[in-house]
């Protein structure tokens, strides 16, 4: 079934974890804690999740469609890897890349006139 | 010992995780406890397990509620659609236009106030209709009439879709009925029984995996519904004649002021108006102002009186507790028009629509 520009637009603005979690898995599928992990990088430690809030993001999203769940083939982070105990990881689906792109597009909009008014102003 | 902590902690969190939804639990539990375990473990490595518990201790709780917020929502949601699925119109043929287009249909709008009119002015001030004293309260004469003229009204419009001109019809049968319940202290049960059928119906709805649309006379009466905010305050408003009647229960002394006629014309004119008005705050205005004059009538009616009169019913001097009954009727009324155009409003706003553009 086609994607409705509307059904894409109706998810922006993403809350901020939202937008990092997603923007976590655009270079590929992720496990729990990777994700915590790399959202904390991402946001050069200003944002560390709880375990709670990640998980009722992740779970939010894949209500959504927004990622889904595929088992965890070891490559994502092997240095935490619990080898026998169930692991499962996220990635973005087609319709989570879509909004990433829109909220991307929406914020690249509000930079670019953030810029042009402050260079104006500073002039 | 940082192992013991890290041990109790793993403990510690399984336990608070079967603080979330029976189905969350079987679908996380086991992953989220994982990623707890690693999560605690880098933070004794890092020697910052104080802040690590802080986070996790002041999140959780939060974490907690927005699931369950959000499960509740989407059930609520979900419901919404399977109602709007259920009652809808798209297959049906456009409803019957009403008073704002059609001066026939203000006519048929109209009509019961003008049949009440004339008869509560022929009762009133014609001696030769020999009623007896009392009559305003004797709910199986009242019964007779209104029961008589309204029944067949309004199960006509319901054959035909409950156009508008059916709508005060049902009020005024209603209410009679809620009326006659509540002198027999029946009151509990009728709220009861209604209230159970409300939530019946709910669930019947909510539960059901594949709701089939519902019968086309039910869709249309839907429909019909959801045409103007105001078509379930109009059917409260039919029960003005009623509500004159109990106002002006003082026998036969009403026809020596010309208070209950002006009462009835007020009632009449406040149809009418409403009938033409487009907007919805016009149409609840109208409504309110007409019952709240007619109502505040009855009260000058026993104010121009001050003193006991023969087959003289209610109390003889209006005082403190007279203006307390009127003030308490126009206060019940004036909430039992306002309540449904809310009711609707707020239906309105739990539609499912979530467009809007960067």
């Amino acid at each position: 079934m086609p994607i409705q520009n509307d059904e894409i637009l109706s998810f922006i603005p993403l809350r901020e974890p939202t937008f990092l979690i997603l923007l976590s898995l655009a270079n590929g599928a992720k496990h729990g804690y990777a994700i915590l992990k790399d959202v904390n990088e991402i946001s050069q430690g200003s944002v560390t999740l709880s375990t709670g809030t990640l998980y009722e993001a992740l779970a939010r999203l894949l209500d959504q469609a927004l990622i889904e769940r595929v088992p965890d083939t070891g490559e994502t982070d092997s240095q935490n890897s619990h080898p026998g105990r169930p692991r499962k990881a996220y990635r973005l689906t087609t319709k989570g890349e879509r909004v990433m792109a829109a909220e991307m597009a929406r914020l690249q909009t509000l930079m670019a006139v953030a810029q042009q008014r402050l260079v104006t102003e500073i002039k | 010992m940082t192992k013991q902590v890290i041990s109790l902690a793993g403990r510690i969190y399984a336990l608070i995780l079967y603080l979330y939804p029976t189905e969350w639990h079987q679908k996380y539990s086991e992953e989220m406890l994982l990623v707890f375990s690693e999560a605690v473990t880098d933070a004794a490595a890092q020697n910052s397990l104080g802040p690590f518990f802080w986070r996790e201790l002041s999140d959780t709780p939060k974490a907690i509620a927005r699931v369950y917020w959000y499960g509740w929502t989407k059930k609520w949601r979900k419901g919404v659609q399977r109602l709007h699925a259920a009652t809808s119109a798209a297959d049906l043929p456009p409803p019957t236009p009403d008073g704002r287009d059609s001066w026939r249909q203000v006519g048929w709008e109209v009509s019961l106030f003008l049949l009440a009119a004339l008869l509560l002015l022929l009762a009133t001030y014609r001696p030769f209709i020999a009623l007896p004293p009392g009559w305003q309260r004797h709910m199986g004469f009242l019964g007779q009439i209104i029961v008589s003229l309204t029944l067949p009204i309004f199960l006509l419009g319901l054959a035909r879709g409950l156009p508008r001109w059916a709508y005060p019809s049902a009020g005024l049968l209603i209410s009679y009925y809620a009326l006659a319940a509540n002198q027999f202290g029946l009151r509990p049960f009728l709220v009861v029984m209604l209230l159970a059928t409300l939530i019946l119906a709910l669930v019947a709805l909510a539960t059901n995996p594949q709701p089939a649309p519902l019968p086309i006379p039910l869709r249309r009466i839907g429909q019909s519904l959801s045409l103007d905010r105001s078509r379930l305050s109009f059917a409260v408003y039919g029960a003005l004649p009623l509500v004159i009647i109990i106002a002006f229960d003082d026998g036969y002394a009403n026809n020596r002021t010309p208070y209950l006629a002006l009462a009835v014309l007020v009632m009449v004119a406040g149809a009418l108006l409403y009938s033409r008005s487009r907007q919805t705050l016009t149409q609840l205005g109208v409504l309110v102002g007409a019952m709240s004059l007619a109502i505040w009538t009855a009260w000058l009616d026993k104010l121009s009186f001050a003193g006991g009169l023969e087959n003289w019913i209610a109390a003889p001097y209006p005082g403190a507790a007279d203006l307390a009954w009127t003030m308490q009727l126009w206060l019940t009324w004036t909430f039992l028009i306002v309540a449904p155009a809310l009711l609707m409003t707020l239906s309105r706003a739990a539609r499912p629509k979530r467009t809007f553009s960067l």
